[in-house]
């Protein structure tokens, strides 16, 4: 089918970001409301393209020739509506919340300007008919994030925003010569129902080595922001952040912008069957695992939450990418689906952790002992995300781990379930203590001073501004009740994997 | 009737007379009525422009238009050729050149006294000349006077603001200038003994059964147009004399000289190296190793000292080494991919680097600093300048929509074809060493604030007249990023003949 309207959700926030940035700071309401217009109405037309998307299987836009081989499009296909529907879904509720949040905050005219047009590049990301457009808007989206990383000003806020370039840049190059290869090998870029170097006919020349290398070019340049290890280290740094920044950017936005080019290499790029051929399944997942256990590992010593919140990222994404490399429907779909369940929250987690230090100026995990007794709609939130974390029932995490497993078990792998298992195990041991101690420890003393810049408005009691609150609040019992129906999602995961695994 | 059959005839000549005409008449002009001087300079570009886009709408199919000056045919007569590839180049030249100028019309105004700037219209239009005299001429004396003309002009353009360091750089550009001029007037020499013919299409012919006879001498003659062109477009090691002249010229002679005049000498060596010889004698030779290998130091060299230096222009002068370090990589590849890499590069580079050198100059006529520190919180006092510097930028580290990344694509393409894995990463790594020169200095204008108080009073927008030039490149990035077909289809006709 074809349709201008993919065009719409990149150009509509580009264009919205352009009204922000001209705003005055003082312009509190207007700024807030077109921001979040902005959100729902992408979030709107990405939900209005899925029933075309589900029936047709591609939603594309007229493409603007540019050359023979490079076209400007945009193309919607499961594997993006999947992306761009957990984006700009998560966009909505985190513009709520960065309301609240920012509410007291100085440069909020910077911090929405950008925000918004983050969401029209990851739009963009999503929906990229060829390699070109993808590594466009790839880059872009560093450039347009570091605003955001950098937007407190401190000294470490600064450092952190240069290595976040410095890595995504030297990604970025990989990237390109992954792409300036497969070009050279194939003569083409453009994404189709076919892979590209499975679907061309390729040289005789080509060895099983030079497509193992262009596939560790691919995988080492998008494995930056995915934050495979060791690539990883931008993503705890980066926490400087304001908290909606990291919730969404860092646990939802970048780093599943990686995830999607990963499995794009996998699945459009390679495609089903050369990465069988490759037998680089092996190795990578091996990488992968090690990921997996390392960024739990890593969790644990984390005394301050977002950062301790950051390693869980790093392990999860490790899952993710698990289930895609398994090369089996099963495991595919338990990677996708950890995709989305992942997202929903991690991006939880955050918004707590975010309430917590605005509330009581608390960042560190050891000053949150029986801080349930204050805040004791927010740390439900958190204990229910955390019980998904580790993958229990009745929480949403519960299926992606089920069909991480048996995606494992299938294709023999007995190593990733070890590894699966004793990476819930550790999820537990840094997450449940949290919610243990904030709901059934003595708080140690009354401490209400304020950490970090602008925390700790809502001194002491109570909960946080409502604009964050109902989010996360929201966005916890989605993931309850998807614990308990988890129809929907698997649904359209099977689709994904059906149209990349036949 | 007859009058304008004539002209219509003359059209090849006028390219180049049109300028050389404005140069002079523009001392009297500029004594009697000053305030014609402007219009006439920019009428003058503005004919050799409107004429070389005609060319190019003449040649796209792949004809030719030969021209004898002075209707005395060769091989004693100078003949103009025009065919895709000079049409490309001629259009290039004229166009960027005139957006210079009105950018140098406006900037000279404060900077120079009324007889100097006279004069500097003057020498802008015999450089304007040199630089169209050199592209169009098919014969190898004729390009060594139009050599010069250039070699003086440029000289003259850098000295223009007589002071101590302009005058400095000048002298030792007019050094080293004149002695690559000696060494390709050598080597016109030696052609001249080998073949009897001074024509390049006549060489080419004369070459077929003369380079078995005198190969060493070949060489010696090849080696001797690398160095002569080498030097005067600042290959590495021979750039020495370009960051002084780049930096202490006014801003635009700056803009000329790394957008134009270094290119133009590049396809002086380009039309000896293929239409003289051809590709097929150079391989035989070690001459495309010789440039490949020197353009990947010079591009890893231009990019390191670009990162240390705290002089805006001299930043952006280093980054000129660098790029022609691209052009000449993709020269010695010595393949059609190569070529069409090249050429198009050329063109992007002169766009994006013009650009620069004008925006900077922008900055430094309003503020009067140069230095990177003092770059901070521009994008608020001058965000035009600094949103076309910073799309520049952008285009330079190759990022896609953008013309710098259609040249990176036929480089690193280019490279891979003539299997080449080592080029590949210099020119990646090439690419995130220019993001590390410019990145710093497009992140001070728009995310630090000028905290030193040094600027008294509010900080204005370029002016208009230097800001539109500035405008037009960047769109001009722009347009060819997205559609690079405009250049695209000129510059594959124009490859079509030079492989086989």
């Amino acid at each position: 089918m074809q349709s201008w309207l993919p065009w719409v959700t990149v150009i509509l926030p580009a264009v919205s970001a352009a009204v922000l940035g001209s705003l005055k700071e003082e312009q509190k309401a207007l700024r807030n409301a077109i921001s979040l217009g902005t959100a729902l109405v992408t979030a709107g037309i990405v939900l209005f393209l899925m029933p075309a998307v589900i029936q047709d299987g591609v939603v594309r836009t007229a493409p603007l020739l540019v050359t023979p081989a490079f076209s400007i499009e945009l193309r919607v296909d499961h594997l993006g509506m999947m992306f761009a529907l957990i984006a700009s879904g998560l966009w909505v509720f985190a513009m709520l919340y960065s309301i609240g949040y920012m509410a007291h905050e100085n440069g909020q005219r910077t911090y929405f300007t950008f925000f918004t047009l983050s969401l029209g590049v990851t739009m963009g990301i999503a929906f990229a008919a060829n390699l070109f457009i993808l590594y466009f808007f790839y880059e872009f989206l560093t450039l347009t994030t570091y605003p955001l990383v950098i937007h407190y000003r401190t000294k470490e806020a600064m450092v952190a925003g240069a290595k976040y370039i410095v890595y995504s840049l030297c990604g970025a190059t990989l990237i390109l010569a992954g792409i300036v290869l497969t070009y050279t090998w194939t003569g083409s870029v453009a994404f189709s129902e076919l892979s590209i170097l499975g679907g061309a006919p390729r040289l005789a020349v080509l060895s099983t080595t030079a497509l193992a290398l262009a596939f560790a070019l691919y995988i080492a340049g998008f494995g930056v922001k995915a934050a495979i290890m060791p690539l990883h280290s931008w993503l705890p740094s980066a926490m400087v952040a304001p908290t909606p920044v990291s919730a969404l950017l860092h646990a939802v936005a970048v780093v599943k912008a990686g995830v999607f080019g990963v499995l794009r290499t996998m699945y459009s790029v390679f495609g089903d069957e050369v990465m069988h051929e490759m037998a680089v399944s092996p190795y990578f997942v091996a990488v992968l695992l090690a990921t997996i256990l390392a960024g739990s590992v890593f969790a644990l010593n984390q005394d301050v939450l977002k950062r301790r919140l950051a390693y869980s990222t790093v392990s999860q994404l490790g899952y993710i990418m698990l289930g895609a490399a398994l090369l089996t429907p099963m495991g595919f779909k338990g990677g996708m689906l950890h995709m989305f369940n992942h997202s929903l929250m991690k991006i939880t987690l955050f918004f707590c952790a975010g309430l917590i230090a605005e509330g009581t100026g608390k960042t560190r995990v050891s000053e949150l002992a029986g801080i349930g007794r204050s805040m004791p709609l927010t740390m439900t939130a958190f204990a229910l995300a955390s019980i998904g974390m580790i993958g229990a029932l009745p929480m949403n995490g519960f299926w992606s781990k089920w069909f991480l497993i048996n995606g494992s078990v299938e294709s023999g792998m007995s190593a990733a379930v070890v590894v699966l298992a004793v990476s819930a195990l550790l999820n537990a041991a840094y997450f449940l203590p949290i919610s243990i101690s904030a709901f059934f420890h003595k708080p140690a003393g009354v401490q209400l001073q304020a950490h970090g810049p602008g925390h700790g408005h809502h001194q002491g009691l109570g909960e946080g501004h409502p604009a964050m609150l109902w989010p996360t609040l929201a966005l916890a019992c989605l993931c309850l009740v998807l614990g308990f129906w988890p129809d929907l999602p698997v649904a359209l995961v099977s689709l994904v994997v059906q149209a990349f695994l036949g | 009737m007859d009058m304008i059959e004539t002209l219509h005839e003359n059209l090849p000549l006028l390219v180049t007379m049109s300028t050389l005409l404005g140069a002079y008449l523009m001392p009297v002009v500029s004594r009697v009525r000053f305030n014609l001087s402007g219009p006439l300079a920019v009428v003058s570009v503005a004919v050799s422009f409107c004429l070389s886009l005609y060319f190019i709408g003449v040649t796209r199919d792949g004809t030719r238009v030969y021209y004898n000056v002075g209707h005395w045919p060769p091989p004693w007569g100078i003949r103009i050729v025009i065919d895709p590839m000079t049409a490309f180049i001629v259009t290039l030249v004229s166009g960027v050149g005139l957006v210079v100028l009105f950018y140098a019309l406006r900037e000279i105004k404060e900077s120079m006294s009324r007889s100097s700037q006279g004069w500097y219209i003057t020498t802008y239009l015999l450089l304007m000349s040199g630089m169209l005299g050199m592209t169009v001429t098919d014969d190898l004396f004729n390009l060594y006077v139009f050599i010069e003309v250039t070699g003086f002009s440029a000289v003259a353009l850098v000295a223009a603001r007589d002071d101590q360091a302009s005058t400095e750089a000048a002298f030792k550009y007019l050094m080293l200038a004149t002695l690559g001029s000696g060494f390709i007037m050598a080597g016109i020499g030696m052609v001249y003994v080998v073949t009897g013919h001074l024509n390049m299409r006549y060489v080419t012919t004369a070459l077929i059964t003369a380079r078995d006879s005198y190969p060493m001498l070949l060489w010696v003659a090849l080696s001797f147009f690398v160095a002569g062109f080498g030097v005067k477009s600042a290959l590495f090691p021979l750039h020495v004399w370009l960051p002084d002249a780049y930096s202490s010229a006014p801003s635009p002679s700056s803009a000329l000289l790394s957008g134009l005049v270094s290119k133009v000498y590049i396809f002086g060596l380009i039309k000896v190296l293929y239409f003289c010889f051809y590709h097929v004698i150079l391989a035989r030779y070690f001459i495309p190793t010789t440039l490949t290998s020197l353009a990947c130091a010079g591009i890893i060299g231009g990019s390191l000292f670009a990162m240390i230096q705290p002089d805006i222009k001299r930043r952006l002068a280093y980054s000129s080494v660098a790029q022609i370090g691209y052009i000449y990589l993709a020269l010695g590849l010595n393949t059609r991919l190569g070529m069409i890499a090249a050429l198009f590069h050329i063109m992007s580079h002169a766009i994006m680097k013009s650009c620069l050198f004008m925006a900077a100059g922008g900055v430094i006529y309003r503020t009067g600093r140069r230095n990177i520190r003092d770059f901070a919180g521009l994008g608020k006092a001058m965000p035009w300048t600094m949103a076309c510097f910073t799309i520049c930028s952008f285009s330079m580290m190759g990022i896609p929509l953008l013309s710098g990344f259609v040249s990176k694509w036929y480089l690193l393409s280019g490279s891979l074809d003539a299997g080449s894995p080592f080029m590949v990463v210099v020119i990646l790594v090439g690419s995130l060493l220019a993001a590390a020169y410019l990145l710093p200095v497009v992140w001070r204008a728009w995310f630090t604030t000028d905290e030193s108080g040094a600027f008294k009073g509010p900080i204005k927008e370029t002016p208009w007249p230097m800001l539109v030039p500035i405008l037009l490149l960047t769109g001009a990035t722009i347009l060819l990023g997205i559609k690079p077909a405009l250049a695209l289809d000129i510059i594959e006709k124009a490859v079509e003949t030079l492989f086989f």
